[in-house]
């Protein structure tokens, strides 16, 4: 039995379900297993909710993105493994996005864009939340230092956010796209955690970002899934050298965990519950199930990259299928999907084999430099006060 | 002679054993009346209140006895600091002048026979739900709201030093009424014939305020003062539905920060904190009830 703990249509928030949830868990009833997405890792580790997964992730058969797997290890415990993980990309020309890691270099590409003259939208963002959530898809595991915040790191963060957003925002049209913005609120956990899909992920339903003559595409893959050969199919339309890498940002080369699990040290059916767990991490249930991400463990990635269609349709060389693009003008584009090719396979291993870990933030942390991060996007208040205002907010935080 | 006196003596004796054994009767039947209320304190408040002392003591989850380094590091914790400090002064500031000013309100009231019958209506804030005030709150103080139209600013006075302004005017507003109909109550309770007495020696209005009506208050300012006290803890609903968990620092509370440890499971904390809250409380209830019945 599972039980899903904001409540959509009651009023219910996040603050509510986390109450029970400590209410469970004092009570010695707290559900067996715990998905940890967006409740606070730290303290309910600290307070010996979580049992150490050590034994159980060694004794599990396969092989794993290690990095990735091992995000959670501390004090000497492993106490909680993502089913899965998303890897926060950048597009574009191969010369222009290769050697960009940082901000700097991302802002400094952008207003390189823009002083050339090109037009309309420079990257997958639209307006100051969807800019900063997208941008700290690769930076927000560099905000806090041993449990302290870093301000020179959120500052940093916020500067080159500001000159990001000022490039794109330059040409008055981008505000036009703010509609098509429109299409993507939703309440997926990820989406509200992370921004939502950007250019990349859920290509289906943002194929247009690319094929407006947008320069850069920018957002997180779930890798060889639907979204990734849909990409693929845009690059390849696009007629230039448009490749992608890993998105530039303070923390380069990091991936966002999605379905964290934890067992409940308390739970009556410990057992059971590895069982469950064993069998949520098993290549035959990660690789049959839709499971939203990079799968933890790597033979159902790879299984991910065996074209199950009937022989002939494969020997064909057959669509694998199509959509389509509406320009702003009105041009109706139409773009084929091919099955990926197996040196585009090879690529795609390298870049997530060079994941170097989880970009880790605390939920509090993150809110709060998106709440001031607005207000420095829209002009509101310079960096220097923002971060004067997070500071605040966080040693009040922290200091409980 | 003797016999007489040993009769006397028998007969005393008699009466004091009847009489001691009516009265064990009536404290019988008193103790049989309070079981009840007894019973629902003890299940209600006193026994999970003693769970909360040991708990005080212990870590929170694992539960290990850790004598009173929860108390120590609730202390030392400079969030608690801030919220104990907060909620003090909040009480220090608002309790005061909402006794002060009911009190005033009360009187001219009480001078004026015709607005007596209207008395019921000064209990409608008192039904105002939370969510109505916390709407109004927003269309007046948020930085797009009409006091900003009306200034021509263009600031959250909700996330800047006037919240704690606000708050306390709030907590004036919801309970000015109450506790007008209490201070109202009382002033009937004083007899009129010792006014006029007063008046007759030649008293003047505040000599007849001072010497007279305030002295005959003295019962249901002890009651008026307790129950405001208690309304003020209640102003925290306002608070967090406005600024969530972690509004502008003067008006976060002590309720914002035992919110917060339950969330994040520090019960242990959290324990300590309600029993040196309920220490404080207590002895300042204590302390004004022991001024009170030595000045009677």
């Amino acid at each position: 039995m599972y039980e899903v703990g904001v409540k959509t249509g009651y009023g219910f928030t996040e603050q509510d379900a986390l109450k029970n949830l400590a209410t469970e868990v004092a009570a010695g009833n707290g559900p067996d297993i715990l998905v940890m997405d967006d409740i606070p890792f730290e303290s309910y580790r600290e307070k010996g909710v979580l049992m150490d997964l050590t034994y159980l992730y060694g004794s599990l058969e396969g092989e794993y993105f290690g990095n990735v797997a091992e995000a959670y290890r501390s004090e000497g415990g492993l106490y909680a493994i993502p089913m899965s993980f998303f890897i926060p990309v950048l597009g574009g020309e191969k010369e222009k996005i290769a050697g960009a890691e940082s901000l700097s270099g991302l802002a400094e590409l952008l207003e390189a864009e823009r002083a050339f003259g090109t037009e309309g939208s420079l990257i997958s963002f639209w307006d100051a939340d969807s800019a900063l959530r997208l941008l700290s898809q690769s930076s927000q595991g560099a905000w806090m230092k041993d449990r302290r915040l870093d301000s020179e790191a959120v500052t940093e963060f916020l500067v080159q956010a500001k000159r990001i957003y000022d490039a794109q925002m330059a040409d008055p049209a981008v505000e036009w796209d703010l509609y098509f913005s429109g299409l993507w609120t939703g309440g997926y956990t990820l989406e509200r955690r992370f921004g939502r899909p950007h250019g990349i992920a859920e290509a289906a339903n943002y194929a247009i970002a690319p094929f407006s003559g947008q320069p850069f595409v920018a957002g997180y893959m779930s890798g060889a899934g639907t979204d990734y050969k849909m990409f693929l199919g845009e690059l390849e339309y696009r007629d230039k050298e448009f490749v992608y890498s890993l998105m530039p940002g303070q923390q380069y080369g990091t991936c966002l965990a999605a379905s964290v699990l934890s067992v409940n040290q308390a739970s009556k059916n410990k057992e059971d519950a590895e069982k469950f767990l064993q069998l949520a991490l098993s290549a035959e249930f990660q690789g049959a199930s839709s499971l939203n991400g990079t799968p933890l463990n790597r033979a159902a990635y790879l299984s991910r990259q065996v074209d199950t269609r009937d022989e002939l349709y494969i020997r064909a060389g057959l669509l694998l299928s199509s959509t389509n693009a509406v320009d702003f003008d009105g041009t109706v584009t139409i773009i084929d999907i091919y099955w990926p090719e197996e040196e585009q396979f090879r690529e795609l291993d390298k870049l997530l084999d060079s994941v170097t870990g989880v970009n880790l933030c605390d939920g509090f942390v993150y809110e709060n430099v998106i709440e001031q991060g607005h207000k420095v996007l829209d002009g509101e208040c310079t960096v220097e006060a923002a971060v004067e205002e997070i500071v605040k907010q966080v040693q009040l935080y922290l200091a409980e | 002679m003797r016999n007489k006196a040993e009769k006397r003596g028998g007969k005393k004796k008699q009466k004091t054993a009847l009489t001691s054994r009516s009265r064990r009767k009536q404290k019988r039947a008193a103790f049989c009346f309070l079981l009840p209320s007894l019973a629902g304190v003890s299940v209600f408040v006193l026994i999970p209140f003693g769970n909360v002392v040991v708990k005080s003591f212990r870590t929170s989850l694992t539960k290990q006895f850790v004598g009173i380094s929860n108390y120590l590091s609730i202390f030392r914790n400079t969030a608690f600091r801030l919220a104990a400090g907060n909620t003090l002064r909040f009480i220090v500031f608002g309790v005061p002048l909402l006794l002060v000013v009911s009190l005033a309100l009360a009187l001219v009231i009480h001078s004026k026979a015709k607005w007596d019958k209207y008395k019921y209506l000064y209990l409608l804030p008192m039904a105002v739900p939370a969510a109505t005030m916390v709407l109004v709150w927003r269309m007046l103080f948020m930085r797009q709201g009409f006091l900003n139209r009306l200034l021509g600013t263009h600031v959250n006075f909700m996330g800047e030093g006037s919240a704690f302004c606000i708050v306390v005017g709030s907590y004036l507003w919801k309970n000015l009424g109450y506790t007008l109909v209490l201070w109202l109550a009382g002033l009937k309770s004083i007899p009129g014939d010792i006014l006029d007495a007063a008046k007759v020696d030649g008293a003047g209005g505040v000599t007849c305020f001072l010497r007279v009506t305030l002295p005959n208050l003295k019962g249901s300012m002890y009651t008026i003062l307790v129950v405001s006290l208690l309304n003020s803890f209640k102003v925290f609903r306002e608070v967090y539905l406005v600024g969530g968990a972690y509004p502008q620092e003067d008006i976060y509370l002590l309720q914002h920060i035992f919110n917060n440890w339950y969330t994040n499971l520090d019960f242990d904390k959290m324990a300590a904190g309600a029993v040196l809250s309920v220490l404080v409380l207590g002895g300042i209830s204590l302390l004004l009830q022991r001024l009170w019945d030595r000045e009677d």
